[in-house]
């Protein structure tokens, strides 16, 4: 570029930056306003991040609850009574009528023990302290054959069942605590 | 994060400028100049050279708002477009609105490289990044520019001047 042309456009550029650009027509504290809260907003990633683990340790622990083992079984145990151990049933009263129809001896009969309800038993559970309240739960829950056996002196039955009103009250205030 | 004072001084600095580039595309300059400071602010990391990438970040906003405005009605366009780009009260040689208008009138790839370089301060090599070419294209075009301006406007040369009178006063 020659120095004349140099001498020309530095010319018109002087002619043309004299001129000065209207004043931005900008709202100064409202946009001071929202740069300072641009500059403090964490950023749309991280809140998405944020919620989308927590979703998956919502879902996880969802998951672990529904399906971990609860801990409570249920235990079912057979007891096999021999028949030379079993009481036997009173004989019938035998009838000139009714043909007996006898059992086979051969092979053994397995016999649920269930607990004799006793009055001791009974009081133990009507007792704040036995546990009557869970022991019905757990009998609504998991059924009859769930309940504990009864203790060993009940189920021989030592303990006489009272005869009449009197006794029974008498027995069922010894064994409820505070009285 | 950005410092409120260093935000003040680009908007002493830039804001102008930066709006009249903006006008070269669209009418409503100021709000993408507005919305540009803004996401400056937003950034984490400040660029490397603020300023260009302000141009940057206006030039973009402001073809999607002129891309907007399109879709307006075509009044509210003129209206906006008959706003004056310079002040008339300064001591320039020329008259603000002449200058407007012959500016208007230039391509816009010569008008977007003068007015980034000569009121944005930017070099070439920034203003062809801008533009999308390279930087002796970009002061191509600004050359260009300027002599279908001093055309335009009339601009005489001292020199050119000088020399003609000079002629003219010979026998």
């Amino acid at each position: 570029m020659s120095d004349h042309k140099r001498v020309e456009q530095q010319h018109v550029e002087a002619a043309l930056k004299a001129l000065l650009p209207v004043p931005a027509a900008l709202d100064r504290d409202r946009l001071m306003f929202r740069a300072g809260r641009a500059a403090h907003r964490s950023p749309a990633w991280r809140a998405g991040l944020l919620a989308g683990l927590l979703a998956l340790l919502a879902g996880a622990g969802g998951t672990f609850l529904v399906m971990r083992d609860s801990g409570l079984r249920v235990e079912y145990v057979s007891v096999y009574v021999s028949p030379a151990t079993a009481p036997k049933p009173p004989p019938p009263a035998e009838s000139p009528k009714a043909p007996s129809t006898p059992a086979p001896e051969s092979s053994p009969v397995p016999v649920v023990a269930l607990p004799e309800p006793t009055w001791d038993w009974f009081a133990s559970m009507t007792s704040p302290a036995g546990g009557y309240l869970q022991l019905r739960d757990q009998a609504l829950r998991w059924g009859v054959e769930a309940l504990p056996s009864a203790p060993a002196g009940v189920a021989e039955g030592t303990a006489p069942l009272p005869k009449n009103l009197l006794q029974m009250q008498a027995k069922m205030l010894n064994k409820m605590p505070g009285f | 994060m950005m410092e409120p004072e260093l935000l003040a001084r680009l908007i002493e600095r830039h804001a102008a400028a930066l709006v009249l580039y903006a006008r070269q595309w669209c009418a409503a300059a100021e709000d993408v100049v507005q919305e540009a400071l803004v996401k400056l602010a937003g950034q984490r990391v400040l660029p490397r050279n603020v300023p260009a990438w302000l141009y940057r970040v206006v030039r973009n906003g402001a073809i999607s708002a002129a891309r907007a405005e399109s879709r307006r009605r075509r009044h509210e366009a003129e209206a906006a477009q008959a706003r004056p780009w310079f002040q008339a009260d300064t001591d320039a040689v020329m008259d603000s609105e002449t200058a407007t208008l012959a500016l208007r009138q230039l391509p816009l790839e010569q008008r977007e490289i003068i007015v980034a370089h000569l009121w944005g301060g930017l070099s070439f090599e920034d203003a062809g990044q801008l533009a999308g070419c390279s930087s002796s294209t970009a002061h191509r075009r600004y050359l260009a520019g300027l002599a279908l301006l001093r055309e335009r406007l009339g601009i005489a040369c001292p020199i050119t001047s000088e020399l003609n009178s000079n002629t003219s006063k010979r026998p």
